[in-house]
């Protein structure tokens, strides 16, 4: 793939993540990928089909960040058509529209296990915007149980969004600069942030402006969680640089200067109170057990894998 | 010969001949009417003790017209503070005084633009333009040739009845979003942009403000006159043009449907605009009023042979009706903040500057001298077309079109040209010219501008030279197209 296209997708996938968030990305990656087998008009040969998707897995190792979830739903396509020489496209794209699925019942299942954490709460502090808690608002909304959120402001778009999405589903909110929540912290019974990954340093990555939020809150003892399902930990094993880091110039009163901008924030895992993924809420170490585990299969799976990128 | 005619023009004799002849001065609707009042030059010649002669004054009219122009050029200084300030000189100086300054304004031209610019504004707070683009973004399912295209042709439909910089704000930025999320280079697909949005907009009496001003002072034009005579040399035009481009650029339009990781990236970038669409609510309700107000305005411009009323009581109207349709989802305050007031006091300058060359007697001896060059009319029409494309490529064409239609309202009421059935179409040639030259150059049309100006915004650099490259061959082709239309038009 040419370098435009990197610096494309990876713009894109930036974009995406920074707008709808790590879990909305990951489901329009599969889409975009049943779309792009629906279209193709090339060789449809199962050598061929599999040395596109090559293609496109080595561009996706390339971003910057790396998007851990995209990562795993491809590693586990290439490893089907290894298993399987004479697949065709169709079985492409049945196995799509199963990893999509998968992934639409891990989201569900981490959303059962932030219900019960956030049971009683009178008043829950979100902050990011994601399709997983948007799942969970709209989930508690049925149940009848709405909590009064206290909504952390950052970005004007999502912030929006999200009270677009509170309004729509009736709940009871304030709005609170993100930087200026000390405020409001003895009002905070649990917060709630999505998170875009779990780093092999057992750091996680999340949106920008979450680490003083978490630190201020680790402070006051509040219990944080953040919810990251396991398809999204990054597995790999170099330190891979997982943020965006931006300069752009700027002029103030004149000046011309370099503004600053991270993609994300990168903080330790000790900060929270647990991880919510799908198979239930996770401690520091209960973490660090399933990376392990799913660190080795991503390991033998990269190892399947890595005769066909050489052919590629 | 010409030059014989020329030095007879302005030979000084000749002049103090024709100076001391009947002036004629724009009457309140825009229509000029001859009289034998107080020459208003005579209270600048008061100034210096009668010591001034008439030549002079208009000398100082032409330099403070030139200056405005000029200025224009430069682009140190805002257009509309010149225009007015040339407006302002002009009425110190005792060329004109406020009521003659007041009745130079073409209240059709400005009464019909604001209409429309308070139209447009209403409907872009409604949301409609908004979702016509994510629309058009869903549907070019991200293949180059079908952004080409429908973007293309979509901005000429759009610029034909919105005012052209208003059609490249809603579908250039959804241009460059939409290239860029594939992976290809923006530029020309942003110059098809611009090169349509000039085209299309040469179409309609509302779509350009050369016809806009054409289509309020020529009291013997109106809306269907436009649509019968500028449709085809618009649609002959737009398919030239496409073709010229699609075989020029044919590697940047062509499918690549073949390649996965090239349909990979466009996916992904549809999955974008597809969240926007979905999380941008318009109900069917506020679509089908706003189609309807639309209708309305548009049927009111085409019925005007039946119903008599004026194009500009149909923009206000128009607006009216919008405003009130959507009073609830419309904040007016910020709908008139967006409003350009300023674009509104530049054709109120500026008409007071055309109001002071016309009123010295300027504007007829620039007839006299079209009438000595030739009294062939085919030439004529040529010559406007021709001059017309090159200085609307080179310098704003606005004040260039407010200048020439006095001029050639005084040449056809002359002969041979007042007896000659084909000479209407010399207000086709000034239409032509004026709207496909200003794709000459970067700083041909507004639309020109405020394309580069938002792809710049968007870290793309378009440069002069970049620009003049694809757009010269472009102009030459509309403007040949046009010459062969006029031509064939006079022979019918």
């Amino acid at each position: 793939m040419n370098t435009s296209l990197l610096t494309t997708i990876n713009q894109l996938f930036i974009t995406l993540d920074q707008k709808y968030g790590a879990d909305a990305l990951g489901a329009d990656t599969l889409i975009a990928l049943i779309e792009t087998l629906d279209e193709y008009t090339g060789d449809t040969s199962s050598e061929s089909l599999q040395q596109g998707l090559c293609e496109i897995y080595t561009t996706v190792l390339s971003c910057k960040p790396r998007m851990a979830s995209i990562i795993l739903d491809l590693q586990l396509l290439l490893v089907d058509t290894l298993k399987n020489p004479e697949f065709t496209a169709q079985n492409l794209r049945h196995r799509l529209l199963e990893l999509l699925a998968i992934k639409r019942t891990r989201r569900q299942e981490s959303v059962q296990h932030a219900l019960t954490i956030i049971s009683g709460s009178e008043k829950v502090l979100l902050h990011s915007y994601s399709s997983t808690i948007n799942t969970l608002l709209k989930t508690l909304n049925k149940q009848g149980s709405k909590p009064e959120i206290l909504l952390a402001a950052q970005e004007r778009a999502k912030t929006d969004r999200m009270i677009q999405l509170l309004e729509k589903l009736g709940y009871a909110y304030r709005v609170v600069s993100e930087y200026a929540i000390a405020h409001i912290l003895q009002d905070v019974d649990c917060a709630l942030f999505g998170g875009l990954s779990l780093t092999n340093k057992m750091e996680v990555v999340m949106g920008p402006g979450s680490a003083s939020l978490l630190s201020q809150l680790h402070a006051h003892q509040i219990k944080s969680y953040v919810l990251l399902t396991t398809n999204k930990f990054s597995l790999w094993d170099d330190s891979y640089e997982i943020t965006f880091h931006e300069k752009r110039e700027k002029e103030a009163h004149g000046v011309q200067y370099l503004h600053e901008t991270f993609s994300h924030d990168v903080l330790s895992l000790s900060l929270i109170e647990g991880l919510i993924t799908e198979n239930g809420v996770l401690t520091q170490e209960e973490s660090l057990a399933a990376f392990s585990a799913l660190k080795k299969e991503f390991a033998e799976r990269e190892k399947a894998i890595a005769s066909l990128q050489m052919l590629a | 010969m010409e030059a014989i005619g020329l030095w007879y023009v302005f030979r000084p004799r000749s002049l103090l001949t024709f100076l001391a002849g009947v002036r004629k001065t724009p009457s309140f609707s825009g229509g000029y009417h001859s009289h034998s009042e107080t020459f208003p030059v005579v209270s600048f010649a008061r100034i210096f003790n009668g010591a001034f002669p008439i030549m002079w004054t208009q000398i100082f009219v032409v330099t403070v017209f030139i200056s405005i122009f000029i200025g224009i050029i430069l682009d140190k200084v805002d257009k509309t503070l010149l225009a007015v300030a040339g407006a302002v000189i002009l009425m110190l100086s005792g060329v004109l005084d406020f009521e003659g300054a007041v009745h130079a304004i073409d209240f059709d031209t400005i009464g019909l633009l604001l209409g429309m610019m308070v139209f447009v504004e209403g409907l872009t707070e409604v949301g409609i333009f908004k979702w016509i683009s994510l629309q058009l973004g869903l549907i070019t399912k991200g293949n180059p040739l079908t952004i080409f295209l429908l973007l293309g042709i979509s901005t000429a439909i759009l610029s034909a009845f919105l005012d052209n910089v208003t059609t490249v704000l809603i579908l250039a930025p959804l241009m460059i979003t939409l290239t860029q999320g594939i992976g290809l280079p923006p530029k020309i697909f942003l110059l098809f942009v611009i090169f349509m949005s000039n085209i299309g907009g040469a179409a309609t009496m509302i779509g350009d403000p050369p016809n806009i001003l054409i289509g309020s002072q020529v009291e013997t034009l109106g809306f269907l006159d436009f649509l019968k005579f500028m449709t085809v040399p618009v649609l002959v035009s737009m398919g030239a043009v496409t073709l010229y481009l699609l075989a020029v650029k044919r590697d940047l339009v062509r499918s690549r449907n073949d390649q996965l990781s090239w349909l990979f990236t466009s996916s992904l970038m549809l999955s974008d605009i597809r969240h926007q669409a979905r999380s941008y609510y318009l109900s069917q309700k506020v679509k089908i009023k706003a189609f309807l107000v639309f209708s309305f305005v548009i049927l009111g411009f085409l019925l005007h042979p039946i119903i008599h009323v004026e194009a500009p009581v149909i923009a206000i109207s128009g607006a009216v009706l919008l405003l009130l349709s959507f009073h609830k989802e419309i904040d007016l305050h910020h709908l008139f903040g967006r409003v350009e007031w300023h674009t509104l006091l530049f054709f109120a300058g500026l008409f007071i500057v055309v109001g002071a060359l016309e009123e010295v007697g300027v504007l007829e001896l620039l007839s006299h001298l079209l009438l000595s060059l030739t009294s062939d009319t085919l030439l004529l029409i040529l010559l406007i077309l021709w001059a017309s494309a090159i200085l609307s490529a080179i310098v704003d064409n606005i004040p260039f079109v407010a200048v020439m239609i006095p001029i050639l309202k005084d040449l056809l009421a002359q002969e041979p040209f007042r007896s000659d059935p084909k000479s209407h179409l010399l207000w086709w040639a000034l239409a032509l010219g004026a709207c496909f030259g200003g794709n000459g150059s970067m700083i041909g049309a507004s639309a020109n501008v405020v394309t580069i100006g938002i792809a710049r915004a968007k870290g793309v650099h378009l440069s002069f030279i970049e620009f003049a490259k694809e757009a010269l061959p472009v102009t030459l082709i509309t403007i040949v197209i046009s010459s062969f239309y006029l031509a064939i038009l006079y022979w019918l």
